[in-house]
């Protein structure tokens, strides 16, 4: 009895509780009349944040979460190392039975501090660091940032560069929307879509390591161009992987979209209203999915993208069906504007002749810039005092935002629906973490 | 061009920026207890939460809130100095949810305070670092606002500048330029008022 039980010596705390033996003997199924005896021998305490609950010990975040919790409900703690947080994101219930009551995520994980590592660098030294913020969508962190030193600095990029980032950063969309589409079905407890989805995932892994020499963090944007041509060779792995993938689609539609147990775990779960994205600044398919059209390619245009003809699919449904829905046809249009971009490729220099050196200096001022990264709203806001290193870097990543309003969408659901709640926003935890 | 519908914004200065130049649209210069009647005008006019940070230059701690819009685009600064001895700010996280976060991460970068934000604790860095804060520069590495923001396109001008420099009596309001809404004297300088419901919002 004594090894078993033993948890902290705390005779006091424990003596100001209403009924501590009942707590206890709850939790651990022995006699009340027991636990007075444990008590007694000051054997037992409960938490000293919280009144009543009994102690198990937890760090920093969950006693300060248990501030303010009730003696009836449990704490779980998910993560950092669970396979449905997508990364070490961790995430602290409030549960009343099944029923979420508060809900808070803790962060810092994967936190490196890439804002201090801007301030360290040149601004080609910190390319390699925008492929590490979201490894699944690297290239658009590239676009975010080689575009923002281009606005301040005034840099000119060639048509043909343009063409290729387009092409290169929607493969990069589709690769991201199917890492995310396989990974938030394994969370559904369905195995084989990810099979499925990492088989064609890994044709545009292919195409782009030719360019950019790798599968994964690209580096693959500079100031003024990009770091090498597309060949022959990639522009015809590209011609053909475009209607391999249409041909692709049916088949994921028949396979899971349509899938009636998916849809009862998806529709009418996790509700995202037009104001609460609004107030958490949520932006990407989690917003479409609440019915907005709103896609930094067509509100703040960039690049060559309004000479490309495409649609930004919405849902009115605001659940995670409506995400789901949109992130698949969002495929299909990123399909579409990768074709357009190859028969309007031009030729020409894929990297402008007289781009910045490396200790190039960036004139003084402030600009913000931002792109449609796969989860959403990707900003750079840079500051700069003249020298060859910025001054301050903030980098705005879109899953944190989506992230941030998970306490509210999760509040009285189901803990499995927070499950599915998670997963259809799409997280990526180096992003949010930065 | 400023948005009609931000004519009225509580601010000490607007200031029409060119997307093509910075990204910005207006850009507004506030006082601290303009900030949240300001913000509040924001979510009325639909206005979404981009991000909150803060960029440290002498003068002290320049805030910085990004918003803008889903369906007439157009991002829009409000930026607040508060002095480096004090670096206090209200919060914004009763009116917009999200800036609650970005709130504590500025505080673990820079360890600035947001009054009345419920939820201080740490976010990205660890508990026990909770009093070291990484993107604070030293003496030498600072610059000035006038520094670092050019005249020409939102930002300070080199007689406008002196508005944001926090004075001693703490009352912002007293060296606004005459053309500022005159609402903003009206807003009680006290940092203990936190709720939305009393933001008098035009």
């Amino acid at each position: 009895m004594r090894q078993k039980y033993r948890i902290r010596l705390n005779v006091t705390t424990l003596q100001t509780l209403p009924q501590p033996e009942v707590c206890i003997a709850l939790l651990f199924e022995i006699a009340p009349n027991q636990i007075q005896r444990l008590s007694t021998q000051g054997l037992a305490m409960t938490s000293s944040v919280s009144p009543g609950r009994l102690y198990l010990g937890g760090d920093f975040y969950t006693n300060h979460f248990e501030k303010g919790s009730s003696p009836d409900t449990m704490i779980l703690n998910m993560g950092p190392q669970h396979p449905a947080t997508h990364g070490v994101l961790r995430i602290i219930f409030e549960l009343e039975g099944e029923y979420i009551l508060r809900t808070e995520p803790v962060l810092g994980y994967l936190h490196r501090m890439h804002e201090k590592m801007g301030e360290e660098q040149t601004y080609y030294q910190y390319m390699p660091n925008m492929g590490r913020v979201d490894y699944l969508h690297a290239l658009a962190w590239n676009w975010a940032w080689a575009g923002a030193v281009e606005k301040l600095g005034g840099i000119e990029v060639p048509r043909r560069a343009e063409f290729i980032r387009v092409i290169t950063c929607e493969l990069n969309r589709i690769s991201s929307h199917l890492l995310w589409w396989g990974a938030f079905l394994l969370d559904l407890g369905a195995f084989t879509p990810i099979m499925y989805g990492f088989d064609d995932r890994e044709r545009i892994l292919d195409i782009l390591q030719r360019p950019t020499g790798s599968r994964l963090t690209y580096s693959y944007y500079r100031l003024g161009g990009v770091a090498a041509d597309l060949d022959d060779t990639a522009l015809d792995m590209i011609r053909d992987f475009v209607p391999y993938l249409r041909s692709r689609l049916p088949m994921y539609r028949d396979l899971v979209t349509d899938n009636m147990i998916l849809r009862h775990r998806l529709e009418g779960v996790g509700h995202i209203s037009v104001d609460m994205c609004r107030r958490y600044g949520a932006t990407g398919p989690t917003l479409r999915g609440s019915g907005v059209a709103y896609d930094v390619r067509r509100a703040e245009p960039y690049s060559v993208y309004p000479e490309l003809d495409f649609s930004i699919p919405t849902d009115h449904e605001c659940d995670g069906m409506a995400r789901y829905n949109v992130r698949m046809a969002e495929i299909e249009q990123s399909l579409n504007i990768i074709e357009q971009a190859l028969d309007m490729l031009p030729t020409g220099e894929f990297w402008a002749k007289n781009a910045p050196k490396p200790k190039w200096k960036a004139p003084k001022g402030e600009v913000v810039f931002a792109v449609e990264g796969a989860r959403g709203k990707i900003g750079v806001h840079l500051v700069s005092d003249g020298s060859a290193k910025p001054y301050r870097v903030k980098l705005r990543a879109p899953g944190f935002s989506n992230l941030s309003l998970l306490a509210e969408v999760a509040r009285g659901t189901l803990l499995a629906d927070a499950v599915a709640i998670l997963g259809s926003l799409d997280l990526v935890i180096p992003e949010i973490d930065r | 061009m400023i948005p009609e519908m931000l004519h009225d914004l509580p601010a000490l200065r607007l200031e029409a920026c060119s997307p093509e130049v910075s990204g910005l649209t207006l850009a507004a210069y506030l006082g601290p207890e303009q900030l949240r009647p300001a913000v509040a005008r924001l979510l009325e006019q639909a206005y979404f939460l981009e991000g909150v940070s803060v960029v440290e230059v002498s003068e002290g701690f320049l805030g910085v809130y990004h918003f803008d819009h889903f369906d007439t685009p157009g991002r829009i600064a409000l930026r607040v100095m508060i002095a480096k001895d004090a670096p206090e700010i209200p919060t914004i996280s009763d009116i917009y949810h999200g800036a609650s976060w970005h709130e504590r991460e500025c505080r673990d970068f820079f360890g600035v305070v947001y009054l009345g934000n419920e939820n201080m604790t740490p976010l990205l860095l660890a508990a026990e670092d909770a009093e070291f804060h990484p993107l604070r520069k030293s003496a030498k590495a600072l610059k000035g606002l006038a520094d670092l923001i050019p005249e020409n396109d939102g930002g300070p001008q080199a007689t406008d500048a002196v508005v944001f420099q926090p004075k001693p009596d703490n009352d912002p309001a007293s060296d606004a330029p005459p053309d500022a809404p005159s609402d903003a004297s009206e807003v009680s300088n006290s940092a203990e008022r936190h709720h939305a419901a009393d933001t008098p919002s035009a």
